[in-house]
């Protein structure tokens, strides 16, 4: 038996670490993705760094002043070349300077990234709770009042889009009733808890209208899991024993929803750099949207590229964070038991 | 003890699980009901446990010393089950949670009933798995489900059901899957329960003849007899009753079993086993009454008066 667990044991750890090793084939895969596809992109980044005027006059007069630029951007050489000196780039975390501005992408991306991060966990967070509570309630007594009255109003909200309800919301409550700020992030020359509070009345609408939407797909995939999880025989043994009903809902139902939840709930936070581009772009509020949109007009390569590794080993981390945890949770997922 | 009159078990869709049953369970005996799949016999265990789908119509009365279940609530019926009432469910891969170690399902009852501790819980939930020649036990109540074999986790079930010391046990095909010296055991164990009423359902003759005091055999939502276990070996009355004992191994397999639902207008209006019956006359294309003889029941022309 002893030897049985130790095998178990090594059993789990080898799945661990083929994850882990996937998670990081897939990383690098990106990586080189990202690198084809940024410079697949039409038009010249030079161009861009110089201005339409600047460019075409060296263009005609003198190119060779054209190379200069390229050599001290470091878009010269082959496509090759660039692969491999972005490749050390990555690796050394030397992300560079910004076409543009010409400040250093990693602080200027780390510091859009807190403001993201911000809204978006709070959305998460907010919907998670909300979305998954009131779905496990409407599962569970599925045909019920509370399911019919909510299944209909969520319905209603997914089939809005987005940046539609927003608009909606700003034009309602900041132009009209005054009661949030039309856009923007915190009000000037402020510290300590006003500017915390200031924060906060900020991202009130935007994070408002982000955990809209995030609620009602929760609660309509947690309901969908409850519901097919109550009728499961194990349930009915359940019962059959007497548990109470609180008992029934909370260990047995809830416990076993929790695997695709779980797994929901990290590709949404995995997707929390790239997720709300559009209401960041609607709430003028500055993070990775709305830099990420400028840099890709602008053919900002250096911005482009680290944002984009960002997102993708976010997506890839966040998914590893969830076959760590339902494997902790389902016990015949770390004993690599298939199962329906 | 539990008396059953005129039950009936209709689903959404018109389909009838129960026709009209009516079946006393005496109290410290066990009662097997035999018949084949799709016979009712699931549904009524179910049904007294009031654990069918919302779409089931429940009809009729089933009383528990007196008590009619059907009227009861929710919390008063909950109050029940696991202290009146417990459940051996059939050992399927799926009648056990498959995130919770075997040892807390089995333990789980006393705890959330008998409010025993966890420890004192998991240790009884040891016993009854020692009682049932589990193997291992320790380490099998540590274990989760689907690290058991089928043997096991029925095994495992039947503990689960036990442990609660309910008076009355409603268990459901408890040896299937079982092989011969692990029926012995199962078997051992319900004729050791004799403080137990027990109402046992069962595809099983051997395992009927060996546990059973009484027996309720069923065909298609009907029940067709119902008698003492000695007299339904020894001289079984109904058409239906005298096929399944010939399809025994032991009596030189002279019977074909072959399913068949009534498809006939005589096999739906009258006597449900009309389309098989080898003894079928003129007077059973109409419903047979539940004829009464030396204190057996049977649903069939031949002994009606």
């Amino acid at each position: 038996m002893e030897n049985q667990e130790q095998r178990l044991g090594i059993k789990r750890l080898r799945l661990a670490a083929g994850y882990l090793l996937r998670a990081v084939a897939l990383v690098f895969a990106i990586i080189s993705i990202n690198f084809i596809l940024i410079h697949l992109m039409p038009g010249d980044p030079v161009m861009h760094i110089l201005g339409d005027e600047q460019y075409f006059t060296l263009y005609n007069q003198f190119p060779e002043k054209l190379d200069e630029v390229r050599a001290q951007y470091s878009l010269d050489g082959s496509l090759l070349t660039q692969y491999l000196r972005y490749l050390e780039q990555v690796v050394t975390l030397q992300f560079g300077h910004s076409f543009i501005g010409g400040e250093s992408v990693a602080k200027t991306v780390l510091f859009r990234m807190k403001w993201t991060a911000l809204l978006a966990l709070s959305a998460i967070a907010i919907s998670a709770l909300l979305g998954g509570a009131l779905g496990v309630l409407a599962g569970y007594r599925k045909g019920g009042r509370l399911d019919r009255a909510l299944t209909g109003l969520f319905l209603f909200l997914e089939t809005i889009p987005a940046n539609c309800l927003a608009l909606i919301l700003l034009v309602i409550f900041s132009y009209k009733l005054h009661w949030f700020p039309v856009g923007g992030m915190v009000s000037g020359r402020l510290s300590g808890w006003p500017r915390v509070l200031s924060v906060l009345h900020h991202m009130a609408l935007p994070v408002l209208v982000l955990s809209l939407f995030r609620t009602s797909s929760n609660f309509l995939l947690m309901k969908s899991y409850v519901s097919q999880i109550r009728d499961e025989d194990y349930i009915v043994v359940a019962v059959a024993k007497g548990i109470s009903r609180r008992h029934v809902l909370f260990r047995h139902v809830l416990k076993n929803a929790l695997v695709p939840f779980v797994t929901t709930i990290c590709l949404q936070v995995g997707h929390i750099l790239s997720g709300s581009m559009l209401i960041e772009v609607v709430f003028s509020w500055k993070g990775m949207g709305t830099l990420i949109y400028d840099a890709v007009n602008n053919r900002d390569y250096p911005t482009v590229q680290m944002c984009f590794l960002l997102i993708a080993v976010c997506v890839v981390f966040f998914n590893f964070v969830s076959d760590m945890l339902c494997m902790r949770i389902d016990p015949r997922i770390q004993d690599g038991v298939q199962h329906g | 003890m539990i008396e059953i009159n005129k039950l009936s078990v209709v689903f959404r869709g018109g389909l009838t699980a129960i026709d009209c049953l009516d079946l006393t369970v005496p109290e410290k005996e066990n009662t097997v009901i035999i018949g084949e799949s799709g016979s009712g016999k699931s549904v009524l265990l179910a049904a007294i446990l009031r654990i069918l789908p919302a779409s089931a119509q429940v009809s009729g009365e089933l009383l528990l010393d007196g008590t009619d279940l059907l009227s009861l609530g929710e919390k008063e019926m909950n109050e029940l089950r696991g202290t009146r009432l417990a459940y051996i469910p059939q050992g399927g891969g799926s009648s056990m949670n498959p995130l919770l170690t075997v040892g807390y399902q089995i333990a789980e009852p006393l705890m959330e009933k008998r409010a025993a501790s966890r420890r004192t819980a998991l240790s009884a939930a040891v016993d009854w798995m020692k009682r049932l020649n589990l193997g291992s036990e320790e380490k099998l109540a540590a274990a989760y489900p689907h690290t058991l074999s089928g043997g096991m986790r029925q095994r495992a079930l039947i503990a689960m059901g036990a442990i609660t010391g309910a008076p009355i046990l409603l268990a459901d095909e408890p040896t299937k899957g079982l092989d011969g010296e692990r029926i012995e055991t199962v078997t051992d164990l319900l004729r050791r329960l004799t403080d137990r009423t027990i109402l046992c359902v069962s595809h099983d003759l051997r395992f009927a003849r060996l546990v059973a005091d009484k027996i309720c055999v069923m065909y298609a939502a009907q029940a067709v007899e119902q008698c003492d276990s000695g007299a339904f070996f020894s001289e079984p009355l109904h058409p239906y009753s005298r096929m399944i004992l010939e399809a025994m191994p032991e009596n030189g397999l002279k019977a074909d079993m072959g399913f068949a639902p009534p498809h006939s207008e005589a096999g739906r209006m009258g006597c449900r086993f009309y389309d098989r019956c080898p003894r079928r006359g003129a007077k059973c294309a109409q419903a047979p009454p539940m004829a009464e003889r030396e204190g057996r029941k049977v649903r069939c022309w031949l002994y009606a008066d």
